[in-house]
């Protein structure tokens, strides 16, 4: 995807309303229209006074700058502000797609990026893509008007000449060309410093997982080191990038140079209209100023784009149905050197078991849809498990992980996860020895409590077919037995991933790996 | 561990800072004189302007361009050495494992200590500034200036606390976001096995939300601040040249000086407007500096083990005390949720304890929970986090904990990038074995029923029989591995 229609898709994807767009544009226009008025005027009024005597004139200019002074920061604050929500609209529709594409990774894609990267990018560059209103498209739109205004100024002093306004208006824009190209040639510079960024966030991510355990072992040279190069790496990556911008500052130097030199020396006998000319040749320079920032904003933009869109989950959906009739089929699985085909009906319950290491978890995965086997296939009542529709299949088969970890928040909140609930959980969780009330904001339950509210949550859409993995560790014996007897109560065919004598003893039938 | 003090932060960076500061304020004044002098020869058709319009845009370049330049090199050296020392940081943590944003955002803003010591600069030149306006414009136009800047300050103090407050409610939220948004990729799978994707992607984008209403506020509060000082110069400036004006008309004063006066209030009000832009960013400067403020070092530790002395980790909790030497074996015992993993936190020192004492021991722990992750890199990095050992040693350890599959046989297999690809069971046993490599004395064993089967389990509780020397806590419901010596229950 080139960065145009890249840029086009994150626009469409959080797209604020065309009048918030327009209303900030003529507002930041009109304030720095302002803002170069004020000056020019004040400037003006007192080399008029000093030449013409008449005080008609003066009280003219007088009231008009102090229209301006009075209007001039109430208008810059209403920009600033309608700039800064056009923003926010769209980084937070970003930000939910983002999740989106997060949640529908397969195992692998998953697998490929460290989470501080992630956070990093679904945090961090969706903020700076705010910046396309507030940073680039505003004051680029605002710097390019105020060239036009500037020109129109130049054109309408008495004595200026066509020829010399297109000179000026020739100079700069061809600075701000210049400064365009030096830009595009910064690019690499600012993907790196971008990437170090991110490469910083990830480490110092995971260093702060593993960080206490390795401090109390002593033994932490590793992370540290590995820290301390990620710190380096950002810092050589921000100070190569300051010196590849030193270009820039070259430009702007011969750039006002000239248009200052042209303005101060074309314009027309008449005194005051020089001093008008060369204020603003000299306001040149805060516009190209400005010009060379919205572009710098432009650059951070489009790596920020790019990775962003490296985010993207690369499986296609799905859209058949649930089938009817639930009973399912491994064919042909490959594991530890022999082959696996196995049958499980409505309403069975299997056990999985093997020794650690032995691929149970895999398996059950593979089951449960969320990763394409490495040989051989599912089927769910005779249709292929990767044809059917991911939101059907996760209405009818819902599958729990060993260690669940979305469990803060209210018991309502962390159990319904927004899905329509058709089992009563609250007696469920009483079941297994939870008793909370739905409104009990769950702060950090203990691995043993996760555990149970892990396998309530999945019962309570009153799947056809319930996936868990481990689910009695950090369990003690009474509790598993509870736990059991919640499994007993359902109908829907269950299949565990375990080594507990218990739960094995309990299972109907087995897989063994 | 090499701790920078935080005051070491502050030194070269706010002495250039303060330094260019100074020059850029001086360039600009120069400027302004400069302005006011070529426009007075333009106006009175003196050839001289040109050069002195030139002049005058040299000084605004180099002030600008220049002084922009210098402190982001300087900024970016100070969030250098910041980020040099998150370790530190890192390792006394255990709530809220993997938000690192604070951390981060706060080196970022050291990174802003120059700037911030600039604009102080900048400000105590003004004085200069209105001795200017004052000899130029008269007494009029000086007390124009003083009466306005006056009625600002009291509105910047006002503001700059504001920001403190909005700073903080922002901080939070981002936090929040931050988290959750880590639960939403630690769970992926979890909750795409639920069909809770949805769910997820409105929860953020409500925290989102949040996030940036706290933002707004603060902007707006910024922005209120910026406008007060906006206005008042935009008045100022008026009201000077309004005089200025007035006293040309009647002949009192030239050209030059009635320029001079204009220009240099504005120079006046811009220090002032810079200030005061600056100012909430230096609010959260110093709350930077306050995150990189380390608590005192702790004196050593007396023994090799800790200590509990009626230490109670949760609330309601009986109190416990206990001495661990050579050889002990704990258990600590109790039903889950009854606060044995918060009790053994607290004696690693990883969470302040609701009452009691503990005493920090020397002697290298081994913590080993389900929970605990490895880090992405090859096995042997992390087998051996220290560097320090051969490959013999290693795949001894290994073998002890009955981790010697032929996955196990190249140490230099590479883990995931979040330290995935070892199952719950064999993470519990590499763990071990990483003690093993690190000679740890202490094994801090939370909870790990149900994660191994039966051979593993007995292979463990063989190697720890075998170590007569080592001591041993573990935390468990019904299923210890050790033999216990002693025993503690933890009821709710």
């Amino acid at each position: 995807m080139n960065s145009q229609s890249a840029l086009l898709k994150w626009l469409r994807l959080g797209r604020p309303s065309m009048r918030l767009i327009l209303s900030a544009i003529v507002r930041s226009s009109i304030s720095s229209s302002a803002a170069l008025g004020l000056f020019i005027a004040a400037i003006a009024l007192l080399v008029q006074s000093s030449h013409q005597v008449t005080l008609r004139s003066i009280a003219i200019l007088l009231i008009a700058i102090e229209l301006v002074a009075f209007v001039r920061s109430p208008l810059r604050f209403i920009d600033r502000l309608s700039a800064h929500r056009l923003g926010f609209a769209a980084v937070q529709e970003w930000r939910r797609t983002m999740t989106q594409w997060i949640v529908n990774w397969d195992d692998l894609q998953a697998s490929e990026l460290g989470h501080g990267d992630v956070l990093d990018r679904a945090l961090a560059d969706t903020e700076e893509l705010q910046n396309l209103w507030l940073k680039v498209l505003l004051p680029g739109l605002n710097a390019i008007t105020m060239l036009f205004l500037s020109a129109l100024v130049l054109l309408l002093l008495p004595g200026s000449t066509w020829l010399g306004v297109l000179f000026y208006f020739a100079i700069v824009s061809s600075g701000a060309i210049v400064l365009a190209i030096g830009r595009t040639s910064l690019s690499a510079a600012e993907g790196e410093v971008r990437e170090a960024r991110g490469h910083l966030r990830n480490v110092t991510t995971e260093a702060s997982r593993v960080a206490p355990a390795l401090h109390l072992l002593k033994s932490q040279k590793v992370i540290v080191s590995r820290l301390a190069h990620a710190a380096t790496w950002l810092q050589v990556s921000e100070r190569r990038y300051e010196r590849a911008t030193r270009i820039q500052s070259w430009t702007l130097l011969l750039t006002s140079f000239g248009s200052l030199y042209i303005t101060a020396h074309r314009f027309s006998p008449a005194s005051l209209w020089q001093v008008v000319a060369m204020l603003v040749g000299l306001g040149t320079f805060d516009l190209l100023w400005q010009w060379q920032g919205a572009l710098a904003s432009a650059l951070a933009l489009k790596a920020a784009m790019a990775r962003l869109e490296a985010l993207e989950p690369v499986t296609s959906e799905a859209s058949g149905p649930f089938p009817r009739d639930a009973d399912m089929y491994l064919h042909d699985y490959w594991v530890n050197g022999a082959v696996q085909n196995c049958r499980v009906s409505m309403g069975a319950r299997v056990a999985i078991t093997g020794p650690s290491g032995a691929g149970k978890s895999t398996l059950l995965r593979v089951l449960a849809g969320m990763v394409a086997p490495s040989s051989g296939y599912v089927t769910i009542g005779g249709v292929p498990l990767g044809t059917v529709n991911q939101e059907a299949l996760r209405e009818f088969l819902t599958y729990v992980p060993t260690e669940s970890r979305y469990v803060t928040g209210y018991v309502s909140d962390v159990v319904e996860l927004g899905r329509d609930i058709t089992r009563d959980y609250e007696a469920d969780l009483q079941m297994v020895g939870l008793n909370w009330a739905t409104n009990f904001d769950l702060v950090n339950p203990s691995r043993g409590e996760r555990a149970r509210l892990a396998v309530v949550r999945a019962l309570s859409t009153t799947p056809a077919i319930v996936l868990l993995d481990e689910p009695t560790s950090g369990l003690g014996e009474v509790e598993t037995r509870k736990l059991l007897a919640l499994l007993d109560g359902v109908e829907a065919t269950v299949i565990i991933a375990t080594h507990d004598p218990q739960v094995m003893k309990w299972c109907t039938e087995r897989i063994a790996l | 561990m090499n701790l920078v003090r935080p005051h070491a932060f502050s030194g070269v960076a706010a002495r250039s800072g303060r330094l260019i500061g100074s020059i850029s304020a001086l360039l600009s004044g120069l400027c302004a004189l400069l302005l006011a002098e070529a426009v007075n020869a333009f106006a009175n058709e003196r050839a001289s302007g040109l050069s002195y319009a030139l002049g005058a845009w040299f000084s605004k370049y180099c002030s600008t361009v220049l002084a922009t330049r210098i402190l982001i090199r300087t900024g970016t050296s100070e969030r250098a050495r910041a980020r040099a020392t998150f370790f530190g940081f890192l390792s006394a943590r255990s709530r809220a494992r993997g938000y690192t944003g604070n951390l981060l955002a706060d080196a970022d803003q050291l990174g802003l200590v120059p700037l911030v010591q600039s604009s102080y600069a900048h400000l105590r030149l003004a004085p200069v500034s209105f001795l200017v306006v004052f000899l130029t414009g008269g007494w009029l136009s000086a007390a124009i200036a003083a009466v306005l800047i006056t009625i600002s300050i009291p509105l910047y103090i006002k503001a700059g606390r504001q920001a403190e407050t909005l700073g903080d409610e922002y901080e939070i939220a981002q936090a929040d976001l931050e988290l959750r948004e880590l639960q939403v990729l630690e769970s992926g799978q979890e909750l795409r096995g639920l069909g809770a994707g949805a769910f997820a992607c409105e929860e953020v984008a409500a925290l989102s939300e949040r996030e940036h209403l706290s933002a707004m506020k603060a902007v707006r509060a910024a922005l209120g601040s910026s406008l007060i000082t906006e206005f008042l110069s935009g008045v100022g400036i008026g009201l000077v040249a309004m005089v200025s004006g007035f006293a040309l008309l009647g002949a009192r004063t030239t050209l030059l000086r009635a320029l001079l006066a204009v220009l240099f209030t504005n120079e006046l009000f811009g220090s002032v407007r810079r200030f005061g832009s600056e100012f909430h960013q230096s609010q959260e400067v110093e709350r930077a500096l306050k995150t990189f403020t380390l608590p005192a070092a702790k004196t050593a530790p007396l023994d090799l083990f800790p200590r509990a002395l009626n230490v109670v980790a949760l609330p309601g909790q009986q109190p416990i005390s206990f001495e661990l030497s050579a050889g002990s074996r704990l258990l600590v015992k109790g039903p889950s949720g009854a606060g044995k993993s918060t009790f053994l936190e607290a004696l690693l020192g990883l969470r302040e304890p609701v009452a009691g004492t503990v005493f920090a021991g020397s002697a290298p722990i081994a913590y080993i929970t389900p929970h605990e992750v490895l880090f992405a890199g090859s096995l042997r990095e992390n087998l051996d986090p220290s560097a320090q050992h051969g490959d013999l040693t290693l795949h001894e350890a290994l073998r002890s904990v009955g981790l010697s599959t032929s996955r196990f046989g190249s140490l230099d297999v590479n883990l995931g990038p979040n330290g995935e690809g070892l199952s719950s069971g064999e993470l519990v046993r590499f763990l071990i074995a990483r003690g093993i490599v690190a000679q740890a004395t202490l094994y801090v064993i939370d909870d790990v029923t149900g994660l191994l089967d039966a051979r593993s389990r007995k292979e463990i509780s063989r190697y720890f029989k075998s170590r007569v020397n080592l001591c041993v806590v573990e935390a468990t419901i019904d299923q210890p591995l050790i033999s216990p010596t002693a025993i503690i229950e933890v009821h709710e």
